[in-house]
C-alpha cells in the first residue's frame, strides 16, 4: 500500500476534497491533523480489511491514549507492509 | 419527604438536565440541596434552594478536539475537579444528611462521598460517552480512565477491594437520551428518560420580531467555540446560508461574526427552547443536550461533531434518520448547504424527528427521573 492508496481511502471515508487529500503526508496525525472521527476511522478500518486484510480495530485496541494521539499515516503504511 | 443532594459540574450540558430533575423532585414535595459552584448554579436554580459551595474550577480544554480532548477532559478537569471538590462535598453530606445523592457521572467526588458514608446514590448521564461506552473498543484507553478513577477512590480513603465505578451507580443511572438513539440492552437499573427540559437563565433580549413569519428558520448553535475553531467554522456556515431561502439565527458573540449575510441574525444569547417550536432545522455540534432539545420538538438536525460523545450522538441521529452528520473541520459550504436542504426538504427527516419526540414524551423526561429517584429514596 502506497501513500496515494491510503490517501484515496481517506478521501473515500471523509468525502473531503482533492486539496485536503493533497495535504496528507506520512507525518500527518490521524487525530490532530486529519481530524478523523470515530465513524470515519471505523469506515477506514472496513476498507483496510476489505482491500488489504489489515485489522485496524485490533491494532488500535493495542494503543494507549498518547499513542492514539500520535498515530500517523506512516504507522498505517508500516502496518500494511507488515500485513 | 426525602432529602436529595445534587452534585454536578458547572457546565450547561451537565447542569441544565440536573436542574430540571431537581425541580421535578421538589414538585413531588421532596427537599433538594446542591453541592456545586454557587456562582454558576444560582441563576439556574434560583435563590430558594440551599447550595453547599464547592468553588469553581475552569475547564481549560475547550479548544482540544479528538483524542486530545479526551486526555484534557480527564487529566485537566474531571480528576482535579474531583480532588478539589471532595472536602466540600463531604461537608455538604455531613451537614445536609441526604437520603439520596444525585451525581453527574463526571462529578466523581459525589460518588466517592456517597460510598464513604454508605448512602444511596444515583448517576446522571447527560452525555453518551459513559453510556454507550465507545472506549471499550480501545481497552488501553478505557483502562487509562479506570486507573484514574481507582486512584481517586484510594485517595478518598475507600477500600480498594470494594471499588465501584463512580460513573455508574449500582442503584440507578438516569440518562437523558432515549432508546431511539442509544439502542437497547441496558441493565435494569438504567433509565433512559429522554431530555429533561426546564427553565433556562439569561436568555438575553433576543428580538423575535426580527424573524419573518412564514419563512423557514434555521438555528445554528455550536456551544462555546474556541476562537480558532469559530474562525474556521462560522465563515463556512455563512457561505452555506447566504444563498439559501431561509432565515438563520446563529448563537454567537457578534464580534465573532461581524458581517453576516442579510438572512442571518447573530445573537449571543437566544431563548432556544422558546424558539424550538418555530424552527425548521437546527445545526449543532451534537452535544446530547442541544441535540435532544431539537429532537424533543421534532426538529431535524445537521450535526457537526467536535469532540467527546458528539461523534457518537451524530452517528446515532443519522442512523435514526432524523439528521445528517457533517464533518466539523472539513465540510465545505456546499456540503453543509446540501445537508441543510436535505433535512429541510425531505419530510422523512422531520417524520423521524417526530418519532423520536414521541419516544421522548413516552420516556417521561424530568418527571420520570424524579419518580425513579423518589422510589430509590423509599427503598433506602
Amino acid at each position: 500500500m502506497l501513500l496515494g492508496d491510503l490517501a484515496g481511502m481517506l478521501r473515500e471515508v471523509t468525502g473531503a476534497d482533492a486539496a485536503w487529500v493533497s495535504r496528507v503526508t506520512p507525518d500527518s496525525r490521524l487525530d490532530g491533523d486529519l481530524w478523523l472521527d470515530s465513524v470515519e476511522l471505523a469506515a477506514l478500518g472496513a476498507l483496510l480489511h476489505h482491500r488489504y486484510r489489515i485489522d485496524l480495530p485490533a491494532y488500535l485496541a493495542g494503543l494507549d491514549l498518547d499513542q492514539l494521539i500520535e498515530l500517523r499515516v506512516k504507522d498505517l503504511l508500516a502496518l500494511a507492509g507488515a500485513a | 419527604m426525602s432529602k436529595f443532594l445534587f452534585v454536578t459540574l458547572p457546565l450547561n450540558g451537565h447542569a441544565y438536565a440536573a436542574a430540571a430533575v431537581a425541580g421535578a423532585v421538589r414538585e413531588r414535595g421532596h427537599d433538594v440541596a446542591w453541592a456545586g459552584s454557587e456562582t454558576y448554579l444560582r441563576p439556574l436554580i434560583g435563590t430558594d434552594v440551599t447550595v453547599f459551595p464547592t468553588g469553581m474550577r475552569p475547564y481549560r480544554g475547550q479548544r482540544d478536539r479528538g483524542a486530545l480532548a479526551l486526555k484534557s477532559l480527564w487529566e485537566g478537569f474531571v480528576v482535579p475537579f474531583a480532588r478539589f471538590t471532595l472536602p466540600a462535598v463531604d461537608r455538604a453530606v455531613r451537614e445536609y444528611q441526604p437520603d439520596v445523592l444525585v451525581i453527574d457521572q463526571h462529578a466523581v467526588a459525589g460518588a466517592l462521598v456517597a460510598n464513604r458514608y454508605g448512602l444511596r446514590w444515583a448517576s446522571l448521564a447527560p452525555q453518551s460517552m459513559e453510556l454507550t461506552r465507545p472506549l471499550r473498543a480501545l481497552p488501553k484507553v478505557d483502562g487509562w480512565v479506570t486507573d484514574q478513577l481507582v486512584r481517586l477512590w484510594a485517595e478518598a480513603g475507600l477500600p480498594t477491594g470494594s471499588y465501584v465505578d463512580p460513573r455508574f451507580s449500582p442503584y440507578l443511572v438516569l440518562a437523558f437520551t432515549g432508546h431511539a438513539l442509544a439502542g437497547d440492552g441496558f441493565a435494569e437499573h438504567f433509565a433512559l428518560v429522554g431530555p429533561a427540559l426546564g427553565a433556562r437563565p439569561d436568555t438575553g433580549d433576543f428580538d423575535r420580531s426580527r424573524l419573518l413569519p412564514g419563512r423557514r428558520t434555521v438555528l445554528v448553535t455550536m456551544g462555546t467555540l474556541a476562537n480558532d475553531l469559530a474562525a474556521d467554522f462560522y465563515p463556512r456556515v455563512m457561505s452555506a446560508l447566504a444563498p439559501m431561502d431561509v432565515q438563520a439565527v446563529v448563537v454567537a458573540q457578534p464580534e465573532v461574526l461581524p458581517d453576516p449575510p442579510a438572512n442571518v441574525l447573530v445573537a449571543p444569547r437566544v431563548p432556544v427552547l422558546d424558539l424550538m417550536p418555530t424552527l425548521d432545522a437546527v445545526v449543532c455540534h451534537g452535544g446530547l443536550n442541544t441535540m435532544c432539545e431539537a429532537l424533543a420538538h421534532g426538529v431535524p438536525v445537521v450535526v457537526a461533531p467536535i469532540k467527546h460523545d458528539q461523534p457518537v450522538n451524530a452517528a446515532q441521529v443519522a442512523a435514526a434518520g432524523a439528521g445528517v452528520r457533517v464533518h466539523f473541520g472539513r465540510c465545505r459550504p456546499e456540503q453543509l448547504r446540501a445537508a441543510l436542504y436535505a433535512v429541510l426538504d425531505d419530510p422523512a427527516y422531520r417524520a423521524a424527528a417526530g418519532a423520536i419526540r414521541a419516544s421522548f414524551t413516552a420516556a417521561g423526561g424530568a418527571g420520570e427521573a424524579a419518580r425513579r429517584l423518589a422510589a430509590l429514596a423509599e427503598e433506602a
